[in-house]
């Protein structure tokens, strides 16, 4: 008391209160103390009322924020007067370090009135005394800024000065003015305002933005602060450039005001934000009745989607879709890499609807795949999702009515396996069928599609009843796709038109615009090479489907060396006259034959815009003398309708006849391609398994005697195992030894290599076959001789094991 | 699966289940470096049980129809050659035996300009016969294309054209040491 009254009377005409210390123990730690000490004189600024063992005075302390807080720039502690102080002191420290600290003080205009420091502060003790004085009471503010630091801390706050002003009794009155309750709104970006209104208004006002959002999250509702406005009693409030990115569904804001009383005003508004869209197709369809009440809202670009309990709207410009039922199930599980993303597969691109595949499902297409419901025939719930970067393959080689439905879910195999993605597709129609393989695989990362042929793409790839009887079905067509990342996205070209363009002017380029017969001068061979440099022995290759398969009618026994009996026109074709023993007349046939319909690309046409002559436009025909491929047929089978067939032989022009065909005449190499589950064993002539009722494909090579040899013209090609059944799966492969005891050899004058590819995560078997160049003779009338002494020939089977 | 003994005892297996495919009895090779591959070697057929490969023909160019299906009619190319075979006339056909120094004609008579063509195929010797196309006693063409393959198979293609008609003749002489079995085609194009 006598130190206030000495200050008094120095002050003149100002009434100076008695000295106010804030020692902080009155209050409960932890606290944010903003208004609690308005009373007394002074506010904070949501300051933290935390313990300190060092504590100026007892045990509490004042810091900025919470020491848990991470806060990256500096920040100083603010204490407000409600009236002016003519001295405030404070004993400070800081966290961690010592540091310079200032304090400053500031009138209400804001200019500074005086200053202490920078002077060290000392850390984690509050020993550091600051104290900042004027002559007459001016000073409505002081910051406390230790250098880089925003946990600055103090104790025993002293200061002294005019009394503090009154404080009120009431709350203040808060009004959100925009946006106005019970609105329905349709914004991505809204005003926030309003008023308070009341003495001792404190600024800022804080505000909760509560909305649904989806069961996983754990935000908490989002929480805005306002600077109060204006002055008087009544002030505003208002989020410059407004509240961008509003959420969908009913949104409650709260908004909360102080005064310096320490009492708080509050004021809600709730709204509800939908696209018209969405409100439009919800009360269309069924409304509350059948969607249920709003669960959260899903924003993703340009498409909206508001989920309710019961169904999903989505909308996208004047679009709407409605994801349901087990669809939606499906589609709030899927929650990405992370599981942490609801509404993944993102917006639906169209309604939900039945498969195109007899007795399939319903299906719904998204942004980021497709989702199937009431799947039969598979696991339960009965769904499954593909992927868009295998839907987007899928839908290049013929959608779902080729490649059918999802068996399940996508999986894989990330380790040695290198299968990053793995999924199995069914047709419900034709459940014997192999399953359908789609996967990316190894690194590179390479889409590989493995499909059994079938009518799916060629009515001739059907097995036929035999066939099927023998457990011998048709092979798989592996196609692959160079992948930017393991989970896509893969570059699937459309499938180039078929057919492409023939050799039109085949007969003139080829047989001088005439044609092939025995004594014609100056005439063409009956079989010329279209390959320019060394045509007759260019190993042309072709890979396609057998599309027919027979033995030749008639032939030209002036162009073949031997010949089977029923020769058509004979004796006529001899004036009548007597035939030598066996009935030898011009006409005997001597060819097996058979028609292929190449798939893919035809590299061994080039420079040729096809392998198709003039008047075959999809199809290119094999002819061969039996007499040679007789034992290899009874040991490989003959190539038959329904096989896969990689083939090469001599590209020739058939000049013998005005429709210029295109053929390999002879082949040089064949390899046929089957599934199978059993073989016929040799010796009780039953079907027996081979791998324990596995399927396998049987690839049964031949290599002959016309093949010519030579560098680069070696016989290359791969062979496929059936669909890969598991993203672990093991290619395994049983092929001929080469050589063995007794004189045993599967090749004579061919070198046959190959290898596992791609390496690291092999699918297949890349074969080669080469020989010493020999150019076998070809007569005047375009025979190419037969050549003992060379031959491949054996049978690979390739299966998938663990 | 890497490793001998698991390998092995795949191999068991695998021959119990390759019987259909013919004698199995060799033994497993795991792949070098690639765990998720494994090749399997199995004894199938000799490529010399093959005797096209050995070069073992018979003696004869004919042989017994195979079991292969017939021509479809949509295939069939009987229209095609019989439009070939208006536009030639063909001699009768020789298929017999040639004595070491004998000679085998077989004429056609010629109403005109025509082409010739004559096919000799044999066997019994890889060394080419003597083989001529005359008009009337004046050689036209001798020896023309030849051919062998095999132990003892050979062949003689020749061409020629008339500027008149007349008695054509092939003849051809066996000049080798052995018998062989002939096969004259001779056919003429009138022009």
């Amino acid at each position: 008391m006598w130190i206030a009254a000495l200050v008094a009377i120095s002050s003149g005409n100002f009434a100076m209160a008695a000295p106010t210390i804030l020692d902080f123990e009155d209050i409960t730690a932890p606290a944010t103390i903003t208004a609690q000490y308005a009373p007394r004189g002074a506010i904070f600024q949501e300051a933290y009322l935390g313990t300190d063992p060092n504590a100026h005075s007892g045990t509490r302390v004042l810091r900025t924020v919470d020491p848990s807080a991470e806060i990256f720039n500096p920040v100083p502690l603010v204490i407000k007067f409600t009236s002016p102080q003519a001295r405030v002191k404070l004993f400070a420290s800081n966290p961690v370090a010592t540091a310079n600290g200032t304090l400053t003080a500031f009138d209400t205009n804001g200019a500074v009135v005086a200053t202490e420091g920078p002077k060290p502060v000392a850390h984690d003790v509050f020993t550091t005394v600051f104290e900042v004085k004027v002559p007459i009471p001016t000073i409505a503010r002081v910051e406390l800024q230790v250098q880089d630091s925003a946990h600055q801390a103090i104790d025993d706050l002293e200061f002294e000065g005019e009394p503090p002003s009154p404080v009120p009794t009431e709350p203040p009155v808060v009004q959100i003015i925009s946006p106005a309750n019970g609105a329905d709104l349709d914004v991505d970006t809204i005003d926030i305002n309003g008023t308070v209104t009341g003495e001792g208004l404190l600024s800022p006002v804080t505000s909760t933005f509560a909305y649904k959002q989806p069961p996983e999250s754990t935000a908490p509702p989002l929480n805005l602060v306002f600077d109060l406005t204006g002055s008087g009693t009544t002030r505003q409030f208002q989020l410059p450039g407004g509240f961008s990115g509003v959420p969908m569904g009913p949104i409650t804001i709260t908004a909360k005001a102080q005064n310096t009383g320490n009492l708080t005003g509050t004021a809600t508004s709730t709204f509800n934000n939908l696209p018209a869209a969405i409100r439009d197709r919800f009360n269309a369809d069924g409304g509350t009745a059948a969607f249920g009440a709003f669960r959260f809202g899903l924003v993703r670009g340009a498409c909206k989607i508001a989920v309710y309990e019961q169904g999903a709207i989505s909308a996208n410009g004047g679009a709407t879709f409605v994801i349901r039922g087990q669809i939606l199930i499906k589609w709030l599980s899927l929650k990405g890499p992370f599981n942490s993303e609801t509404g993944y597969f993102g917006c639906p691109l169209g309604e939900e609807r039945d498969t195109e595949v007899i007795g399939g499902a319903r299906v719904q297409d998204f942004e980021r795949g497709r989702i199937y419901g009431s799947l039969l025939g598979t696991a339960p719930p009965h769904t499954a999702y593909v992927p868009i970067v295998f839907v987007e393959a899928l839908n290049k080689r013929g959608g779902e009515l080729v490649n059918g439905l999802p068996r399940a879910d996508p999986s894989d195999s990330v380790g040695p396996s290198q299968t990053w993605l793995f999924q199995r597709f069914f047709r419900p129609d034709r459940t014997d069928q192999l399953l359908s393989t789609l996967e990316i695989r190894g690194t590179p990362a390479t889409l590989w599609m493995e499909r059994q042929g079938g009518n799916w793409f060629l009515s001739a790839l059907e097995p036929s009843d035999a066939d099927k009887a023998l457990n011998k079905t048709t092979a798989t067509l592996w196609e692959s796709f160079p992948c930017s990342g393991n989970l896509g996205p893969c570059t699937v070209e459309d499938e180039p038109p078929f057919p492409p363009e023939n050799i039109s002017n085949a007969g003139a380029i080829f047989c001088g615009g005439s044609t092939y017969w025995p004594g014609h001068p100056g005439g063409p061979p009956e079989w010329v090479a279209i390959q320019s440099f060394e045509g007759d022995w260019v190993a042309t290759p072709v890979f396609g489907a057998v599309i027919s398969n027979f033995m030749a009618d008639i032939d030209n026994v002036f162009t073949h060396e031997h010949t089977f009996g029923g020769c058509p026109y004979c004796p006529d074709t001899i004036g009548g006259a007597t035939t030598p023993i066996g009935g030898l007349c011009p006409t005997c046939p001597s060819d097996y034959e058979f028609k292929v319909r190449p798939i893919g690309p035809q590299p061994g046409s080039f420079p040729r815009p096809s392998l198709f002559g003039k008047e075959n436009l999809d199809y290119i025909k094999i002819e061969h003398e039996e007499y040679y491929a007789a034992a290899a047929h009874n040991f490989l089978g003959a190539p038959r309708t329904g096989d896969l067939v990689h083939l090469t032989g001599r590209w020739i022009i058939d000049c013998g006849h005005s429709s210029y065909k295109s053929e390999l005449h002879p082949i040089f190499s064949y390899a046929t391609m089957k599934t199978v589950v059993s073989e016929t064993n040799s010796f009780t002539g039953l079907e027996e398994d081979l791998f324990g009722g596995i399927p396998a494909t049987r690839v049964a090579i031949w290599v002959n005697g016309w093949y010519p040899g030579g560098e680069t013209n070696e016989i290359q090609f791969d062979a496929f195992p059936p669909p890969r059944p598991s993203p672990d799966a093991v290619l395994h492969v049983v092929k001929p030894v080469d050589s063995a005891a007794g004189g045993y050899r599967a090749a004579e004058d061919v070198t046959m290599q190959f290898s596992l590819e791609p390496v690291g995560a092999p699918n297949h078997v890349h074969l080669k076959f080469s020989s010493p160049r020999r150019q076998n003779t070809i007569t005047d009338a375009g025979e190419m001789k037969f050549e003992s002494g060379r031959q491949y020939w054996g049978k690979w089977y390739l299966y998938w094991g663990q | 699966m890497q490793g001998s003994p698991v390998c092995v005892s795949r191999f068991i297996c695998f021959c119990v289940l390759l019987v259909p495919l013919s004698g199995c009895h060799k033994a497993v090779s795991p792949v070098k470096g690639e765990p998720f591959a494994q090749v399997v070697e199995v004894r199938q057929r000799s490529v010399t049980e093959d005797p096209a490969v050995m070069g073992n023909f018979p003696n004869g160019w004919q042989m017994e129809r195979p079991n292969g299906p017939p021509m479809p009619a949509e295939e069939s190319e009987l229209d095609e050659f019989q439009e070939r075979l208006a536009k030639i006339q063909v001699a009768p056909i020789v298929l017999e035996d040639l004595a070491p120094g004998a000679t085998r004609k077989v004429e056609l008579q010629l109403g005109g300009p025509s082409g010739l063509n004559g096919l000799v195929r044999w066997i019994g010797t890889t060394s080419p016969l003597k083989v001529t196309v005359s008009l009337a006693g004046s050689a036209l063409a001798t020896t023309g294309t030849t051919y062998h393959f095999g132990r003892d198979r050979g062949g003689s293609s020749l061409n020629a054209k008339t500027t008149a008609g007349g008695p054509a003749t092939i003849s051809v002489t066996n000049t080798s040491g052995v018998t062989v079995k002939l096969r004259i085609l001779f056919a003429a194009s009138a022009l």
